[in-house]
């Protein structure tokens, strides 16, 4: 397991408005950002944050159900929901998820095996759906693991314990696409640091691997999840990006665990 | 005073879904990141200046809860039909300048909506830019005024460049690109769109072809360079309303 390459890929901003926040992160960072991706009934806003040396080409999706008709008619618990819903700063922004990436299928099979189950199928083609889209028409192949079988992640493991992924098509990954000219836009650098809940030990135990030796991650002991993203500017001074994590506002994660939706 | 078409408003249940359909179905691009309020819409340059507007609320899972129900547009989308819910939600007509605007909207007993200093009221783009328009007719709250459901409305685009149908789409594959609005197929009657438009016969001016049904856009045809004329169907939102005295009125 030591030989495998685990990197900063993207991170989950979820937000009850996708347009509002995406401006609104704009004018506190001068990040700018793309419109038009979307999955079944989610939208995101792509922020790229460059490439640096720690957060290899990362970005950072912005979020959220464009649907009510579908939303609507759930029946299981949505933590996310729940989640945005009760939080009041930054209109109820939240960071939803930190996921990381590896360079090859092989490295992402050998990942989920270890922690006890397998990878989502490669089904761009036939089930584009299930895939993110872009307006012109390109679905974003991908794989993540580790999947548990019936939707049951190990009762060990927090809920927001990062996601792995392999993003085989390396020139039209998420962090490279244009994003739309912006007054005072800044240019990123690359990830520089992060601020997750918990401790090493929790996420290097997670990582198969001394956490704080392959990513850039420091750790502040509360509640699992992203808090802090500090980002690198050409020619100015970083930016941080303070968002709580959603495992905040989730007091009782028995009813999401058993809920076939995914949290 | 020239009366021309402005845009429709399709309304989605998923706007993402609904633009991606449009485009296999038409050939037609659109523009993604155009907002306003808690409703996100792709715009679909339709030629000539005019444009379809997909246009569906989002914060679904928190400030569309909160709004009051029943719910006029909600409950039309919530029909299941042939097109995941899409509806014509509106057509709007398009005025050359604010005192024609002013005009129709005392003709029909209001008057037109402020030039609203908040940006949030405005339609937005991604870049920053935020459209400003005033329509009519408009009626202040409280005042038991309404406009007949389906009903064009009219409005004021200052900005020309800025307008939507002006704006480039995303590009894919066998794009087509349009030529303009050759006809539409509306409900309701030539009688009661005239008395509406204040003009002797409505067909004379814009591209009408009635059917008698309820109220709304039915159908659009529009041209195309080098190929056949394209025709949009989906049912107006009145037609898949059948009591509506239930819903409170609106603007």
């Amino acid at each position: 397991m030591g030989t495998i390459n685990i990197h900063i890929n993207h991170f989950s901003m979820g937000a009850r408005n996708a347009f509002e926040t995406a401006a609104r992160l704009r004018n506190e960072t001068g990040l700018s950002f793309w419109t038009g991706e979307w999955v079944r009934d989610t939208s995101c806003h792509m922020v790229p944050l460059g490439n640096g040396p720690h957060g290899k080409d990362a970005f950072i999706e912005i979020q959220c159900s464009v649907d009510a008709h579908a939303h609507l008619k759930e029946t299981a618990p949505n933590r996310r929901y729940d989640a945005l819903l009760a939080n009041t700063e930054n209109n109820g922004d939240l960071w939803t998820g930190l996921m990381l990436g590896v360079d090859s299928r092989a490295d992402l099979e050998a990942v989920a095996k270890r922690l006890g189950g397998d990878i989502t199928p490669d089904d761009s083609r036939i089930n584009p759906y299930n895939h993110f889209q872009r307006p012109n028409g390109y679905i974003l192949g991908y794989q993540g693991g580790p999947r548990f079988s019936g939707g049951q992640r190990p009762s060990k493991w927090p809920a927001d314990m990062p996601g792995f992924y392999y993003y085989p098509d390396v020139p039209n990954r998420t962090s490279y696409q244009q994003v739309v000219p912006w007054p005072h836009m800044r240019t990123p650098s690359g990830v520089k640091w992060i601020t997750f809940g918990g401790t090493n030990e929790l996420l290097s135990d997670w990582m198969g691997c001394n956490a704080e030796e392959m990513i850039p991650v420091k750790f502040n002991g509360k509640a699992v999840g992203t808090w802090e993203v500090c980002v690198g500017i050409e020619g100015g001074a970083d930016v941080v990006i303070r968002r709580n994590p959603t495992a905040l506002f989730i007091t009782d994660e028995s009813k999401y665990r058993n809920s076939p939706r995914p949290g | 005073m020239q009366i021309r078409l402005n845009h429709f408003a399709l309304g989605a249940r998923n706007i993402y879904e609904a633009s991606a359909r449009l485009l296999k179905e038409t050939g037609l691009g659109h523009q993604t990141g155009d907002w306003v309020g808690n409703t996100a819409c792709h715009m679909v340059p339709l030629g000539g200046d005019v444009f379809i507007e997909i246009e569906g609320t989002f914060m679904s899972a928190h400030d569309f809860l909160k709004m009051p129900k029943p719910n006029y547009t909600y409950d039309a989308l919530d029909t299941d039909n042939e097109y995941n819910g899409d509806h014509f939600t509106g057509m709007m007509l398009g005025v050359d300048t604010l005192e024609e605007l002013e005009e129709i909207g005392k003709r029909l007993g209001g008057g037109v909506t402020p030039n609203w200093p908040d940006p949030y009221r405005h339609f937005q783009r991604p870049d920053g830019y935020v459209r400003r328009f005033q329509s009519a007719p408009y009626y202040e709250p409280g005042s038991g005024k309404s406009r007949p459901r389906g009903m064009p409305n009219f409005y004021y685009y200052p900005d020309i460049p800025g307008r939507p149908a002006n704006q480039p789409v995303w590009s894919a594959p066998h794009l087509k690109i349009p030529t303009g609005v050759k006809w539409i197929e509306y409900g309701g009657t030539e009688e009661e769109m005239s008395a509406w438009l204040d003009v002797p016969k409505a067909s004379d001016i814009l591209p009408f072809r009635f059917n008698g049904k309820a109220f709304g856009t039915w159908a659009v045809c529009v041209g195309v360079e080098d190929g056949d004329d394209i025709v949009i169907r989906r049912p107006p939102t009145a037609a898949s309303i059948k009591e509506a005295s239930i819903y409170k009125s609106t603007q």
